[in-house]
């Protein structure tokens, strides 16, 4: 058994390197989380309160969209008008610009956007509809409001492609004046930091981690100029070009704007995501003090006094070195919960990474990994009775999970979409979380352990 | 109000969505998607509920333009091996069907010993519903060889995923009949491959929630002879009678059913008095009446709930909203409605920004409907939410019950009392 154990082992920074030079030939994976280009862009500009969406094409990608109530989700749907110009046959073989340009018309009419977006999707691009110039042909006072994308999913590019397109696509709409004060210095006044959240949050958790990163900047003092937040207008997002700094949760949905105000405005971004455990905040909130040139030295505050505290007393509990075994969507998430069992002195093995993942998430894994050299192992298998068997060789791991088919074994769950993880408060509750797995097996008769 | 030919927020979703719904239904399936990775979407949305496996062709540019019918090849294959399916479908997405692989071609090549069927599933050929029609006949032309329309059973057809408690209707409506000595069975319900292959003998067809069904029951009736009749989905103990009467008459039976209906709608009665109790003048029936209710539902499904309340818990429905596409049965749909309930308003629409602000603008205190509907009141208001079709995953049942046929009068009234009573009193 460790010898078949064992050969499933490698470390992550050899899958990457060999993704990255396309060593491997990966198959995708269905990961639900990661659809094509079309919704990406259709998320990203979605967004926006004062953005009225059309599709040209079928409207099936849309009816799609709305697939919250099918998955029982708790308290909100996106009920926004997810409007189409419904291809059948029809448009198919005679082509639908016609519609296109009354449809438009008819969008104005009816609710005077700011703007309107126009997404094909793959009839439209492979018919070969000509989208621009049909907005080209519009009045004057449609045709400046009316911004356009080829978004088809046949593209093959991927969820993060079409929400860097859609990006590039608002940031190129967006006017130079709207730039209200100096950002090289300003004598004294309080530096400021736009934010990006995280893709898969709702509710009051998010509000309380919105909450907690003000703090956080405010015990730095930064102050927050525009949050990236669903319900934001175009007003608010012109005004992201005031900011000294961008900064994310989750730098991977957020990259692609961020680029983009690089580019036009010249404003920096940090590259250090995912603040989720004293050490991974502690490093967020030091590259923000470091490139806005803030006189302050976290280890100096009282609370993460505190908490250095606590994670010593937790290391103790865990014990030094102990093995833990990491199994969760690939991605930022999964590297930040390597980087939470490292600040636990543990001994991690991920498992279930998916190589597709991988490669579509290809920049914030060569950073993570290849340049600032965070490595872990990974245990190359998704089966069930496989992670089982590496349970067993392993003795008593911790093992963190989405879903828990380990009777008998110290799991810790915690699930992020309904849980603050961020910041300091983030880190309290997590590893308090922890300490209270530790203190107890999961139960076998538990309704939510499987098997 | 938006023209809704030019763009419209449509109450229909993709054509896959509706076949991968019937081919869940039966045992150890698999699709494959020939198409982009967003399209795969609506296979997952359909195996939340049910089991089915998934694969799909990784459709991107290049197999746009040079055909991905290697892909589907190697997919097809890949599938047969990772799950060991006893059935497979290969569904055709947009991309796919504009450049026009050859489906067919590859499936004869794959030559495996499990039958594969081609259905088109791309969104600008079917919506939801027409999904599900063409699958459910792809799966008849391709399983069904020798028919017998003197077969003595008659085939039920399942309105696939319309609700939640479809299944227990199906199921309930069959022993039903079987109680009446005619032996009837559900079809697209749990079945196995092989179940399939037995569908074309049968006497009868009878589709309960049209027009789902409509197409394999046409084709059935063309190549077996088989005729089919289509009835009104059996919630109330007056359309449950009307339902069994008919198929009755539709086989030419002869045996006297009328005192066995009696004792069934007897029965029902008898069970709903003993289960009020001494206490009637104290339930809040009257004050229920009061509220301003409505129901929004496809045609079939709205129609239903409204003649039960109207005629048989004799209160009313201030509302109706029908999520239908088709302008040409506009007319005789309200013409339906308000010959149940003259005072009742009737909205017809495909729209569902349409159907959101007529709901926000009613506030209706009692909503039949959708989780989709109960999300856009949610917004204005917090009515008391009874789920009546697709998709109801907010409430979490393990045990459910048939809200058709007689036991289903019943369970629809304990819903319905005390969801309201719950919510206002």
């Amino acid at each position: 058994m460790s010898k078949e154990v064992e050969s499933k082992i490698a470390m992550l920074s050899t899958l990457v390197k060999e993704v990255k030079a396309d060593n491997l030939n990966i198959r995708d994976c269905i990961d639900m989380h990661q659809f094509c280009a079309f919704w990406g862009a259709f998320d990203i500009l979605n967004y926006f309160n004062d953005v009225v969406i059309l599709v040209h094409g079928p409207s099936g990608c849309l009816g799609n969209r709305r697939f919250l109530p099918a998955m029982g989700h708790l308290g909100e749907c996106d009920n926004k008008p997810h409007l189409s110009t419904s291809f059948t046959n029809r448009e198919v073989i005679f082509g639908g610009e016609k519609k296109l340009i009354d449809s438009l018309n008819e969008v104005n009419n009816q609710y005077n956007p700011k703007i309107i977006a126009v997404l094909t999707n793959c009839c439209a691009d492979i018919i070969g509809d000509d989208v621009e110039g049909c907005i080209e042909g519009l009045p004057e006072e449609i045709r400046r409001k009316t911004i356009y994308l080829n978004s088809g999913g046949f593209s093959g590019k991927s969820y993060r492609r079409g929400t860097e397109m859609a990006f590039k696509l608002l940031a190129k709409h967006m006017p130079m004046d709207m730039h209200t004060s100096d950002k090289s210095d300003r004598n004294g006044e309080q530096k400021s930091v736009n934010l990006f959240l995280r893709r898969w949050i709702w509710d009051q958790t998010k509000q309380e981690e919105i909450n907690e990163i003000k703090r956080m900047l405010e015990m730095i003092g930064v102050k927050l100029n525009k949050i990236f937040n669903q319900g934001i207008s175009i007003e608010d997002f012109y005004e992201m070009q005031n900011a000294q700094l961008n900064v994310a949760l989750c730098l991977f949905f957020g990259m692609g704007l961020f680029e983009e105000l690089n580019n036009k405005f010249n404003i920096p971004y940090s590259k250090v995501t995912y603040p989720m455990g004293l050490f991974a905040t502690k490093k967020w909130l030091n590259e923000i003090i470091r490139i806005l040139q803030l006189d302050v030295n976290l280890e100096e505050i009282e609370e993460v006094k505190q908490l250095e505290e606590q994670r010593r007393k937790l290391v103790n509990e865990i014990g030094k070195g102990r093995k833990c075994i990491i199994w969760t969507q690939t991605g930022e998430r999964m590297l930040a919960l390597v980087k939470l069992a490292y600040e636990l002195e543990m001994d991690p093995i991920v498992v279930g990474v998916e190589p597709s993942i991988v490669k579509d998430k290809l920049p914030i894994f060569e950073k993570e990994v290849l340049e600032d050299g965070l490595d872990v192992k990974v245990f190359a298998s998704k089966y069930i009775e496989d992670v089982k068997g590496l349970i067993d060789y392993l003795g008593d791991p911790v093992i963190f999970c989405n879903n828990n088919y380990f009777p008998n074994q110290t799991v810790f769950k915690y699930r992020f979409a309904h849980n603050p993880v961020y910041g300091f408060n983030g880190t309290r509750k997590i590893y308090q979380e922890m300490f209270n797995a530790l203190k107890r097996k999961s139960n076998k008769y538990s309704l939510f352990v499987e098997g | 109000m938006r023209n809704t030919n030019l763009c419209i927020d449509s109450i229909e979703k993709c054509g896959i969505l509706g076949v991968s719904h019937v081919i869940a239904q039966i045992v150890n399936s698999s699709v494959v998607i020939h198409g982009p990775k967003g399209c795969v979407y609506p296979a997952y949305e359909a195996s939340i509920n049910y089991p089915l496996n998934i694969n799909y062709t990784e459709m991107c540019e290049k197999s746009t333009v040079f055909g991905g019918e290697h892909n589907v090849s190697e997919k097809i294959v890949d599938e047969f091996y990772e799950n060991s399916p006893d059935l497979m479908a290969v569904i055709t997405t947009c991309s796919s069907e504009i450049i026009g692989d050859d489906i067919d071609g590859l499936i004869k090549l794959a030559n495996l010993p499990i039958p594969v069927i081609r259905v088109d599933g791309g969104g600008f050929l079917n919506t939801q519903t027409s999904g599900m029609n063409v699958a459910m006949r792809a799966l008849i032309e391709k399983l069904c060889e020798n028919g017998d329309n003197t077969y003595p059973l008659v085939n039920l057809i399942s309105p696939v995923c319309i609700s939640s408690s479809w299944q227990e209707d199906v199921k309930y409506l069959s022993d039903l009949l079987n109680e009446f000595g005619i032996k009837a069975r559900p079809l697209f319900c749990n079945a196995t491959v092989e179940d399939i292959r037995d569908y074309c003998r049968a006497r009868l067809n009878v589709i309960i929630c049209s027009p789902i069904g409509l197409d394999a029951c046409e084709y059935m009736s063309r190549r077996f002879g088989i005729p089919y009749i289509s009835l009104p989905y059996p919630i109330g103990a007056e359309k449950t009678e009307f339902f069994i009467k008919s198929i009755a008459e539709a086989l030419q039976n002869k045996n006297d059913i009328s005192p066995l209906l009696e004792e069934k709608r007897t029965a029902i009665k008898r069970k709903f008095n003993n289960g009020m109790g001494k206490v009637n003048t104290f339930r809040l029936f009257e004050n229920i009446k009061k509220l301003k209710k409505m129901i929004v539902g496809p045609p079939e499904i709205a129609l239903a709930y409204l003649r039960i309340i109207v005629n048989e818990f004799e209160d009313k429905i201030d509302t109706v909203i029908v999520k239908s596409l088709s302008i040409e049965d506009a007319d005789e749909i309200k013409a339906k409605i308000k010959e149940v309930s003259s005072l009742t308003e009737v909205i017809i629409t495909g729209d569902n920004q349409i159907v959101k602000e007529s709901i926000q603008n009613l506030k209706p205190q009692v909503l039949l409907g959708s989780d989709t509907e109960y999300y856009f009141a949610k917004e204005s208001c917090e009515p008391a939410y009874i789920n009546i079709c697709y998709p109801g995953a907010r409430e979490i049942y393990f045990n459910r019950h048939p809200v058709a046929g007689y036991e289903g009068v019943l369970h629809f009234f304990e819903q319905w009392y005390n969801k309201i009573i719950n919510r206002y009193y």
